[in-house]
């Protein structure tokens, strides 16, 4: 079943051009033609493994305390330092919200 | 360029007053500026902060006081970790005005061990390809041979310590990109047990499979710095809690325990694969010799499961990744298209700013983790990769290692590969089992095809690194 290539972009937030997507197409089928190998190998009852380690809550929990961090409340400056557009201490985006 | 050829003679140089770190960091400094515009492993010089640094040995150096592992050693980091104040682009369009405000761990612990930051390396985008011709900033090219690639992703890594413009480098391995560049420009790169050495401050690419280790000159340099990097972080919560041997003084121990043959096995499936180039086979087998006539045992093995590696993980990775690159969307850090509509803003800051490869990653990411096929690409592939882990636990339960070639072939040339992704995506065979089993493994140069280097890969169970450096020292030993 061809790709909806388009749908994919949609959902991946990715604009493409009119260029890039009879390609693009063509090498997504071609990769999960390949990855269907994966059904020579029988799998029922096999646990799947999404993660490689199982650390203990209590040595990757810790407590819910302020430490010194980049946020825009603690370190303006440094948590603005790279953003795009800026207003006051804040982020700036375009209007999200049209007023009725 | 550095005129020392280890870390430790460096160092003692250093303390002996015979050279001074300031001297060996400008020096390096230089040296780029001279030798990097062909081969173009770096991507930023940090000239500023290296001077700091090497200030601050020679201070050290000035009163007497003890030095530390790896002082004035020039090092140079895969543009994909953090560095404070220094521009930190991941090798992607999208970034490429971004400067930190923190370092990574790993840039902190080499720091703290001395060493001196040189600059960031060349990869390919977000650390995705096989040959370092996925930057957004240019290729960089082999130092053995100019017109092929060094291998990727950590192709600047590789080629700056291969050309000898850093003394050792740190590079990141998410299906082979410390191992398999090692292997195309002749130098010793290791892949750590995952969890051993923090992720904090990488830039996620897939983060059940990301690791960072060190790419050097020799197994004592490698074992220096992973020495310096290993070690539980309290910022990476994914970072094992358990004791960092002392890698370097493990080099030289007996390759087995007294009265004990080590058992080296060689799985047929990789030895028997159709795409192995017969030049690298040969040099591998050959150079199995000299731990047979050590009193090594060879071991026929077989990895079932090892053949869907690739499968696995182009499903899994891409999975991680799509999510992973969410957060490139312009609005924090890093490259905006205005306009007017805030979706329209994501969308055209991500079209702009990301390259095919990245973009064809993401897109297989997305519709593997999509509604109605999720089962049959993401959990089929998990499944699988459970089946690899197996493989391995059972060969381990037989042998003390695991012998392949790194690579299937030698460096290709640039733009061999270019026009199929998939072809490019399996010359990472032989490397992406170890990522996905969470194993450590290591590549060392063992002989040539051609006027080109082989690498011998190693792999161990979980926290054998030492077993890995001692071998790899060993063939050094040797040779």
């Amino acid at each position: 079943m061809p790709i909806d290539v388009k749908a994919i972009a949609a959902l991946a937030s990715l604009e493409l051009s009119p260029e890039e997507i009879a390609p693009l197409e063509g090498d997504l089928a071609r990769i999960l033609d390949y990855v269907a190998l994966l059904n020579q190998l029988p799998t029922a009852g096999v646990p799947p493994t999404a993660h490689l380690v199982d650390n203990a809550p209590e040595t990757t929990l810790r407590d819910d305390a302020v430490r010194d961090t980049v946020t825009p409340w603690q370190a303006p400056r440094a948590a603005l330092a790279n953003a795009p557009a800026q207003a006051g201490n804040l982020f700036e985006v375009p209007k999200i919200i049209e007023r009725g | 360029m550095t005129s020392f050829p280890t870390i430790s003679a460096l160092r003692t140089a250093i303390a002996e007053r015979h050279t001074s770190a300031t001297a060996a960091a400008a020096a390096a400094c230089d040296a780029i500026a001279e030798h990097d515009s062909d081969l173009h492993s770096f991507l930023t010089v940090s000239r500023e902060r290296a001077l700091e640094q090497a200030a601050r040995i020679d201070a050290l150096a000035d009163r007497g006081d003890p030095l530390p592992p790896l002082a004035g050693a020039p090092i140079a980091i895969k543009d994909v970790l953090s560095t404070r104040g220094v521009r930190t682009t991941c090798g992607s369009r999208i970034l490429e005005n971004y400067i930190p405000e923190f370092d990574a761990t790993a840039v902190t612990r080499l720091e703290a061990a001395g060493a001196v930051l040189i600059g960031k390396t060349n990869c390919d985008e977000f650390a995705m390809g096989s040959s370092t011709e996925n930057s957004g900033y240019g290729p960089t090219r082999n130092p053995r041979d100019r017109e092929r690639v060094p291998g990727g992703s950590s192709g600047g890594s590789a080629a700056a310590v291969g050309a000898g413009l850093a003394l050792a480098a740190l590079g990141t391995d998410t299906g082979g990109s410390i191992r398999q560049p090692a292997a195309f420009c002749g130098i010793v790169g290791v892949l750590p047990t995952y969890g051993r050495v923090s992720r904090f401050g990488l830039a996620a690419f897939a983060s059940s499979l990301d690791h960072v280790g060190p790419m050097a000159r020799s197994a004592r340099d490698a074992a220096l710095v992973l020495g310096a990097i290993a070690g539980r972080d309290r910022l990476d919560s994914t970072s094992a809690d358990r004791p960092v041997p002392n890698y370097e003084a493990a080099l030289d121990a007996p390759l087995a325990p007294p009265g004990r043959r080590l058992r080296i096995g060689v799985p047929r499936e990789v030895f028997d694969h159709p795409g192995l180039d017969p030049d690298v086979a040969a040099q591998v087998r050959a150079s199995l010799d000299v731990y047979r006539a050590a009193g090594c045992e060879l071991v026929d093995i077989s990895l079932p499961a090892s053949q869907a590696a690739i499968a696995v993980y182009y499903v899994v990775a891409t999975a991680e990744a799509s999510s992973n690159l969410a957060r490139y969307d312009g609005i924090r850090y890093g490259v905006r298209v205005p306009a007017a509509a805030l979706g329209d803003l994501y969308r055209q800051t991500r079209e702009r700013g990301f390259g095919a490869e990245v973009k064809r990653r993401i897109l297989l990411g997305t519709y593997v983790l999509s509604a109605g096929y999720y089962d049959a690409y993401y959990r089929k592939a998990q499944q699988v990769r459970t089946l690899i882990c197996r493989d391995f636990e059972r060969a381990f339960a037989e042998v003390d290692v695991i012998c392949t070639p790194t690579t299937p072939t030698p460096a290709f040339k640039l733009g061999e590969k270019a026009a199929d992704p998939l072809e490019l995506y399996l010359a990472d065979i032989f490397t992406v089992p170890a990522d996905l089993a969470g194993v450590p493994a290591i590549s060392f140069p063992c002989g040539a095809a051609g006027n080109l280097p082989v690498g011998l890969q190693l792999i161990a169970p979980a926290f054998q690194e030492e077993r890995l450096l001692r071998m790899a020292h060993f063939f050094e030993m040797a040779k």
